[in-house]
Protein backbone atom coordinates (compact mmCIF):
# COMPACT_ATOMS: atom_id res chain seq x y z
CA UNK A 1 0.00 0.00 0.00
CA UNK A 2 1.22 3.50 -1.33
CA UNK A 3 0.91 5.23 2.59
CA UNK A 4 1.80 8.82 0.77
CA UNK A 5 -1.28 8.14 -1.87
CA UNK A 6 -3.61 7.22 0.74
CA UNK A 7 -2.54 9.76 2.92
CA UNK A 8 -4.15 12.02 0.49
CA UNK A 9 -6.76 10.48 0.02
CA UNK A 10 -7.67 9.91 3.56
CA UNK A 11 -7.16 13.22 4.11
CA UNK A 12 -9.61 14.56 1.31
CA UNK A 13 -12.49 11.66 3.22
CA UNK A 14 -11.65 13.19 6.61
CA UNK A 15 -11.67 17.19 5.58
CA UNK A 16 -15.06 16.29 3.99
CA UNK A 17 -16.14 15.02 7.01
CA UNK A 18 -14.72 17.37 9.71
CA UNK A 19 -14.93 20.52 7.25
CA UNK A 20 -11.50 21.73 8.93
CA UNK A 21 -8.10 21.60 7.44
CA UNK A 22 -6.25 21.22 10.44
CA UNK A 23 -8.92 18.69 12.30
CA UNK A 24 -8.78 16.91 9.12
CA UNK A 25 -4.65 16.60 9.25
CA UNK A 26 -5.06 15.25 13.05
CA UNK A 27 -7.33 12.74 12.20
CA UNK A 28 -5.47 11.12 9.04
CA UNK A 29 -2.29 11.14 11.48
CA UNK A 30 -4.03 9.42 14.11
CA UNK A 31 -5.69 6.88 11.87
CA UNK A 32 -2.22 6.11 9.85
CA UNK A 33 -1.03 5.45 13.54
CA UNK A 34 -3.98 3.17 14.78
CA UNK A 35 -3.20 1.59 11.23
CA UNK A 36 -0.06 0.79 11.73
CA UNK A 37 -0.41 -0.28 15.17
CA UNK A 38 -2.98 -2.72 14.71
CA UNK A 39 -0.55 -5.14 12.27
CA UNK A 40 -2.77 -8.42 13.07
CA UNK A 41 -5.54 -7.11 11.02
CA UNK A 42 -4.09 -4.79 8.37
CA UNK A 43 -1.96 -8.17 7.26
CA UNK A 44 -5.55 -10.25 6.93
CA UNK A 45 -6.04 -8.41 3.36
CA UNK A 46 -8.78 -5.92 2.99
CA UNK A 47 -6.06 -2.88 4.53
CA UNK A 48 -7.90 -0.08 2.02
CA UNK A 49 -10.97 -0.92 3.81
CA UNK A 50 -9.65 -1.18 7.49
CA UNK A 51 -8.07 2.13 6.96
CA UNK A 52 -11.12 3.75 5.74
CA UNK A 53 -12.97 2.02 8.71
CA UNK A 54 -10.44 3.49 11.25
CA UNK A 55 -10.77 6.88 9.85
CA UNK A 56 -14.85 6.79 9.15
CA UNK A 57 -14.91 6.13 13.07
CA UNK A 58 -12.31 8.70 14.43
CA UNK A 59 -14.12 11.20 11.99
CA UNK A 60 -17.53 10.33 13.46
CA UNK A 61 -15.96 10.86 16.98
CA UNK A 62 -14.78 14.09 16.44
CA UNK A 63 -17.70 15.51 14.66
CA UNK A 64 -19.96 14.56 17.83
CA UNK A 65 -17.13 16.01 20.08
CA UNK A 66 -17.31 19.39 18.48
CA UNK A 67 -19.65 19.98 16.02
CA UNK A 68 -18.87 20.80 12.11
CA UNK A 69 -19.08 24.22 10.54
CA UNK A 70 -19.78 24.41 6.74
CA UNK A 71 -16.35 24.22 4.99
CA UNK A 72 -14.99 28.24 4.23
CA UNK A 73 -15.84 29.52 0.77
CA UNK A 74 -12.21 30.51 0.54
CA UNK A 75 -11.07 27.18 1.08
CA UNK A 76 -7.93 26.81 -1.39
CA UNK A 77 -8.74 24.30 -4.32
CA UNK A 78 -5.31 23.27 -6.62
CA UNK A 79 -7.08 23.86 -9.71
CA UNK A 80 -9.66 26.89 -9.61
CA UNK A 81 -8.67 28.07 -13.89
CA UNK A 82 -11.62 25.77 -15.17
CA UNK A 83 -13.29 27.73 -17.69
CA UNK A 84 -17.19 26.31 -17.10
CA UNK A 85 -16.76 25.52 -13.64
CA UNK A 86 -15.25 27.16 -10.51
CA UNK A 87 -14.46 25.29 -7.87
CA UNK A 88 -16.20 27.70 -5.73
CA UNK A 89 -19.73 26.56 -7.33
CA UNK A 90 -18.69 22.69 -7.01
CA UNK A 91 -18.20 23.09 -3.06
CA UNK A 92 -21.36 24.69 -2.55
CA UNK A 93 -23.14 22.45 -4.31
CA UNK A 94 -21.18 19.45 -2.80
CA UNK A 95 -21.79 20.84 0.55
CA UNK A 96 -25.64 21.07 -0.32
CA UNK A 97 -25.55 16.66 -0.58
CA UNK A 98 -26.48 14.86 2.68
CA UNK A 99 -23.86 13.58 4.75
CA UNK A 100 -23.78 9.87 3.52
CA UNK A 101 -23.94 11.59 -0.12
CA UNK A 102 -21.02 13.89 0.22
CA UNK A 103 -18.75 10.46 1.61
CA UNK A 104 -20.02 8.38 -0.94
CA UNK A 105 -19.10 10.82 -3.83
CA UNK A 106 -15.75 11.58 -2.27
CA UNK A 107 -15.02 7.76 -2.02
CA UNK A 108 -15.71 6.83 -5.29
CA UNK A 109 -15.39 9.93 -7.59
CA UNK A 110 -12.56 11.98 -5.64
CA UNK A 111 -10.55 8.58 -4.17
CA UNK A 112 -11.64 6.45 -7.01
CA UNK A 113 -12.13 3.41 -4.40
CA UNK A 114 -13.36 0.55 -5.92
CA UNK A 115 -17.24 -0.16 -5.03
CA UNK A 116 -16.54 -3.22 -3.01
CA UNK A 117 -14.37 -0.93 -0.37
CA UNK A 118 -16.92 1.53 -0.04
CA UNK A 119 -19.86 -1.20 0.53
CA UNK A 120 -17.17 -2.62 3.31
CA UNK A 121 -16.73 0.60 4.64
CA UNK A 122 -20.61 1.85 4.97
CA UNK A 123 -22.47 -1.02 4.81
CA UNK A 124 -24.23 -1.08 1.83
CA UNK A 125 -24.48 -3.90 -0.71
CA UNK A 126 -22.53 -3.14 -3.78
CA UNK A 127 -25.83 -2.22 -5.33
CA UNK A 128 -26.82 0.47 -2.96
CA UNK A 129 -23.62 1.93 -3.33
CA UNK A 130 -24.09 2.00 -7.34
CA UNK A 131 -27.42 3.10 -6.73
CA UNK A 132 -26.80 6.00 -4.36
CA UNK A 133 -23.60 7.24 -5.76
CA UNK A 134 -25.26 7.80 -9.42
CA UNK A 135 -27.97 9.51 -7.79
CA UNK A 136 -25.96 11.73 -5.67
CA UNK A 137 -23.86 12.47 -8.78
CA UNK A 138 -26.85 12.75 -10.53
CA UNK A 139 -27.98 15.80 -7.59
CA UNK A 140 -24.97 17.02 -8.18
CA UNK A 141 -25.07 17.94 -11.61
CA UNK A 142 -28.80 19.26 -11.43
CA UNK A 143 -27.50 21.61 -8.73
CA UNK A 144 -24.88 23.03 -10.38
CA UNK A 145 -26.99 23.19 -13.96
CA UNK A 146 -29.32 25.25 -11.86
CA UNK A 147 -26.47 27.43 -10.92
CA UNK A 148 -25.11 28.44 -14.29
CA UNK A 149 -26.67 31.36 -16.15
CA UNK B 1 -22.43 18.98 -18.03
CA UNK B 2 -21.13 15.52 -18.85
CA UNK B 3 -20.49 13.36 -16.07
CA UNK B 4 -17.07 13.00 -17.04
CA UNK B 5 -16.34 16.10 -16.58
CA UNK B 6 -18.24 16.32 -13.37
CA UNK B 7 -15.81 13.65 -12.15
CA UNK B 8 -12.42 15.61 -13.22
CA UNK B 9 -13.73 19.05 -11.70
CA UNK B 10 -14.86 17.11 -8.41
CA UNK B 11 -10.90 15.92 -8.55
CA UNK B 12 -9.81 19.09 -9.65
CA UNK B 13 -11.35 20.80 -7.08
CA UNK B 14 -10.21 18.15 -4.10
CA UNK B 15 -7.91 19.90 -1.37
CA UNK B 16 -4.21 18.56 -0.77
CA UNK B 17 -2.98 18.38 2.57
CA UNK B 18 -0.27 20.32 3.61
CA UNK B 19 2.93 18.95 2.42
CA UNK B 20 4.99 19.53 5.22
CA UNK B 21 3.08 18.10 7.53
CA UNK B 22 2.55 15.07 5.50
CA UNK B 23 6.24 15.00 4.82
CA UNK B 24 7.08 14.88 8.24
CA UNK B 25 4.77 12.75 9.49
CA UNK B 26 5.16 9.72 6.93
CA UNK B 27 8.79 9.96 7.66
CA UNK B 28 8.05 9.68 11.24
CA UNK B 29 6.13 6.51 10.92
CA UNK B 30 8.04 3.21 11.89
CA UNK B 31 8.70 1.05 8.89
CA UNK B 32 6.33 -2.01 9.85
CA UNK B 33 8.26 -5.46 9.91
CA UNK B 34 7.70 -8.25 7.82
CA UNK B 35 8.23 -11.52 9.29
CA UNK B 36 10.53 -13.85 6.94
CA UNK B 37 8.02 -15.92 5.83
CA UNK B 38 6.20 -13.30 4.49
CA UNK B 39 9.24 -11.65 3.13
CA UNK B 40 10.17 -15.29 1.47
CA UNK B 41 6.16 -15.74 0.08
CA UNK B 42 6.47 -11.73 -1.51
CA UNK B 43 9.31 -12.32 -3.18
CA UNK B 44 8.35 -15.62 -4.93
CA UNK B 45 5.30 -13.44 -6.36
CA UNK B 46 8.18 -11.36 -7.82
CA UNK B 47 9.72 -14.40 -9.80
CA UNK B 48 8.80 -14.40 -13.07
CA UNK B 49 6.33 -16.47 -14.29
CA UNK B 50 8.30 -17.64 -17.51
CA UNK B 51 10.61 -19.06 -15.23
CA UNK B 52 7.75 -21.22 -13.06
CA UNK B 53 6.64 -21.70 -16.85
CA UNK B 54 9.99 -23.11 -18.23
CA UNK B 55 10.36 -25.30 -14.70
CA UNK B 56 7.09 -26.92 -15.15
CA UNK B 57 7.29 -28.25 -18.64
CA UNK B 58 10.53 -28.88 -18.23
CA UNK B 59 9.37 -31.25 -15.57
CA UNK B 60 6.33 -32.33 -17.49
CA UNK B 61 7.77 -33.26 -20.64
CA UNK B 62 10.85 -35.12 -18.91
CA UNK B 63 7.48 -37.27 -16.66
CA UNK B 64 5.44 -37.53 -20.25
CA UNK B 65 9.02 -38.75 -21.40
CA UNK B 66 9.80 -40.89 -19.12
CA UNK B 67 6.61 -42.64 -18.94
CA UNK B 68 6.58 -43.33 -23.19
CA UNK B 69 10.10 -44.64 -23.48
CA UNK B 70 10.98 -45.76 -19.92
CA UNK B 71 14.80 -47.13 -21.71
CA UNK B 72 15.27 -43.67 -22.82
CA UNK B 73 13.84 -41.70 -19.97
CA UNK B 74 16.67 -41.82 -18.10
CA UNK B 75 19.11 -39.59 -20.51
CA UNK B 76 16.22 -37.67 -21.86
CA UNK B 77 15.55 -36.35 -18.29
CA UNK B 78 18.66 -35.96 -17.14
CA UNK B 79 19.32 -33.96 -20.51
CA UNK B 80 15.89 -31.71 -20.13
CA UNK B 81 16.90 -30.71 -16.40
CA UNK B 82 20.06 -27.86 -17.51
CA UNK B 83 16.64 -25.94 -19.02
CA UNK B 84 15.18 -25.86 -15.20
CA UNK B 85 18.46 -24.73 -14.11
CA UNK B 86 19.21 -22.09 -16.18
CA UNK B 87 15.50 -20.86 -15.82
CA UNK B 88 16.55 -20.18 -12.29
CA UNK B 89 19.97 -19.06 -12.37
CA UNK B 90 18.33 -15.81 -15.12
CA UNK B 91 16.07 -15.07 -12.16
CA UNK B 92 19.15 -14.23 -10.24
CA UNK B 93 20.91 -11.98 -12.87
CA UNK B 94 17.51 -10.47 -13.47
CA UNK B 95 18.86 -6.74 -11.52
CA UNK B 96 22.48 -7.12 -13.72
CA UNK B 97 20.06 -7.40 -17.14
CA UNK B 98 18.25 -3.96 -16.05
CA UNK B 99 20.49 -2.11 -14.55
CA UNK B 100 18.82 -2.23 -11.68
CA UNK B 101 20.92 -3.55 -9.08
CA UNK B 102 22.37 0.26 -7.67
CA UNK B 103 18.41 0.57 -6.92
CA UNK B 104 17.92 -2.74 -5.27
CA UNK B 105 20.89 -2.43 -3.34
CA UNK B 106 19.34 0.75 -1.76
CA UNK B 107 15.79 -0.54 -1.15
CA UNK B 108 14.56 -1.54 2.21
CA UNK B 109 15.46 -5.45 1.47
CA UNK B 110 19.09 -5.39 -0.32
CA UNK B 111 19.71 -7.73 -3.42
CA UNK B 112 21.21 -10.12 -0.67
CA UNK B 113 18.07 -10.68 0.83
CA UNK B 114 16.17 -10.65 -2.28
CA UNK B 115 18.74 -12.98 -4.22
CA UNK B 116 18.29 -15.32 -1.33
CA UNK B 117 14.92 -15.70 -0.90
CA UNK B 118 14.45 -15.88 -4.52
CA UNK B 119 16.82 -18.74 -4.83
CA UNK B 120 16.05 -20.71 -2.04
CA UNK B 121 12.03 -20.67 -3.04
CA UNK B 122 13.25 -21.22 -6.52
CA UNK B 123 15.36 -24.01 -5.36
CA UNK B 124 13.30 -25.67 -3.46
CA UNK B 125 10.26 -25.61 -5.65
CA UNK B 126 12.68 -27.32 -8.31
CA UNK B 127 14.03 -29.89 -5.81
CA UNK B 128 10.39 -30.74 -4.90
CA UNK B 129 9.72 -31.20 -8.70
CA UNK B 130 12.88 -33.53 -9.02
CA UNK B 131 11.90 -35.86 -6.12
CA UNK B 132 8.58 -36.11 -7.84
CA UNK B 133 10.24 -36.49 -11.45
CA UNK B 134 12.49 -39.72 -9.54
CA UNK B 135 9.69 -40.89 -7.74
CA UNK B 136 6.93 -40.84 -10.29
CA UNK B 137 9.02 -41.77 -13.39
CA UNK B 138 9.37 -45.39 -11.78
CA UNK B 139 12.70 -47.82 -10.98
CA UNK B 140 15.40 -46.66 -8.44
CA UNK B 141 14.58 -43.64 -6.62
CA UNK B 142 17.98 -42.66 -5.67
CA UNK B 143 19.42 -43.53 -9.50
CA UNK B 144 17.16 -41.41 -10.95
CA UNK B 145 17.35 -38.33 -8.72
CA UNK B 146 21.27 -38.41 -9.36
CA UNK B 147 21.06 -38.89 -13.30
CA UNK B 148 18.21 -35.97 -13.02
CA UNK B 149 20.64 -33.44 -10.16
CA UNK B 150 23.84 -33.85 -11.61
CA UNK B 151 23.17 -31.97 -14.97
CA UNK B 152 21.07 -29.40 -13.07
CA UNK B 153 23.61 -28.76 -10.57
CA UNK B 154 26.35 -28.72 -13.39
CA UNK B 155 24.43 -26.08 -15.53
CA UNK B 156 23.25 -24.22 -11.74
CA UNK B 157 27.42 -24.21 -11.38
CA UNK B 158 28.13 -23.24 -15.05
CA UNK B 159 25.28 -20.04 -15.12
CA UNK B 160 26.87 -18.89 -11.64
CA UNK B 161 30.17 -18.83 -12.82
CA UNK B 162 29.16 -17.24 -16.23
CA UNK B 163 27.15 -14.30 -14.46
CA UNK B 164 29.62 -13.16 -12.34
CA UNK B 165 31.96 -13.12 -15.06
CA UNK B 166 29.45 -11.79 -17.88
CA UNK B 167 27.17 -8.50 -17.61
CA UNK B 168 23.35 -7.94 -18.70
CA UNK B 169 22.46 -9.99 -21.68
CA UNK B 170 25.34 -11.23 -22.65
CA UNK B 171 24.87 -13.39 -19.68
CA UNK B 172 21.73 -14.83 -20.30
CA UNK B 173 23.09 -15.93 -23.86
CA UNK B 174 26.21 -17.55 -21.85
CA UNK B 175 23.59 -19.40 -19.51
CA UNK B 176 21.64 -20.66 -22.16
CA UNK B 177 24.95 -21.62 -23.99
CA UNK B 178 25.98 -23.76 -20.94
CA UNK B 179 22.63 -25.05 -20.36
CA UNK B 180 22.74 -26.52 -24.39
CA UNK B 181 26.06 -27.49 -23.48
CA UNK B 182 24.93 -29.98 -20.36
CA UNK B 183 21.95 -31.55 -21.73
CA UNK B 184 24.20 -32.35 -25.06
CA UNK B 185 26.72 -33.79 -22.46
CA UNK B 186 23.75 -35.71 -20.29
CA UNK B 187 22.79 -37.10 -24.09
CA UNK B 188 26.22 -37.59 -25.31
CA UNK B 189 26.97 -39.73 -22.06
CA UNK B 190 23.89 -42.20 -23.09
CA UNK B 191 24.57 -42.20 -26.71
CA UNK B 192 28.75 -42.69 -26.76
CA UNK B 193 29.60 -44.39 -23.57
CA UNK B 194 26.10 -45.87 -21.70
CA UNK B 195 27.15 -43.93 -18.84
CA UNK B 196 23.52 -44.77 -17.17
CA UNK B 197 24.40 -48.07 -17.09
CA UNK B 198 23.89 -49.63 -13.40
CA UNK B 199 27.81 -50.18 -12.96
CA UNK B 200 28.60 -46.70 -13.89
CA UNK B 201 26.32 -45.30 -10.86
CA UNK B 202 29.19 -45.09 -8.41
CA UNK B 203 31.00 -42.12 -10.86
CA UNK B 204 26.99 -40.21 -10.71
CA UNK B 205 27.57 -40.86 -7.48
CA UNK B 206 30.76 -39.00 -6.94
CA UNK B 207 29.63 -36.41 -9.89
CA UNK B 208 26.87 -35.27 -7.84
CA UNK B 209 29.07 -34.83 -4.67
CA UNK B 210 31.38 -32.57 -6.55
CA UNK B 211 29.16 -31.08 -8.42
CA UNK B 212 26.67 -30.02 -5.12
CA UNK B 213 30.27 -28.77 -3.22
CA UNK B 214 31.04 -27.45 -6.37
CA UNK B 215 27.90 -25.31 -6.73
CA UNK B 216 27.35 -24.46 -2.97
CA UNK B 217 31.03 -22.96 -3.42
CA UNK B 218 29.38 -20.60 -6.10
CA UNK B 219 26.45 -19.75 -4.38
CA UNK B 220 28.45 -18.70 -1.76
CA UNK B 221 30.84 -16.44 -4.45
CA UNK B 222 27.60 -15.31 -5.44
CA UNK B 223 26.30 -13.73 -2.48
CA UNK B 224 29.84 -12.60 -0.99
CA UNK B 225 29.54 -10.61 -4.33
CA UNK B 226 26.39 -8.56 -3.79
CA UNK B 227 28.12 -7.61 -0.25
CA UNK B 228 31.04 -6.19 -1.99
CA UNK B 229 28.58 -4.46 -4.57
CA UNK B 230 26.83 -3.14 -1.53
CA UNK B 231 30.00 -2.07 0.05
CA UNK B 232 31.38 0.03 -2.87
Amino acid sequence: MDLEEQYDKIYRYCLRRLRDRAAAEDAVQETFARFLAAEGYRDRGKALQYLYTVARNLCADRSRRAPTEPLPDDLPAPDDTDGTLTGLALRTALAALTGEEQELIVMRYVNQEPVSVIAGVTGLSRFAVYRRTEAALEKLRRALSEDEP
Amino acid sequence: MKKNDLIRALRAASPAPDPARKRAFLRSLPVPPVSHTAFILGQAGYVRRSVWAVSLGVFALALAVGRTMPADGLWIGAALTPFAAMAAVTELGRPALYGMEELELASRFGLRSVTLARMGFIGLAHLVLLVLLAALGGGDVLRRGTYLLVPYLLTDLLCLELSRRVRGKEALYACAGAAVLVAGLAAALHARWGAYAPRNFRWWLLALGGTAALTGREYSKTIRKTEELSWN
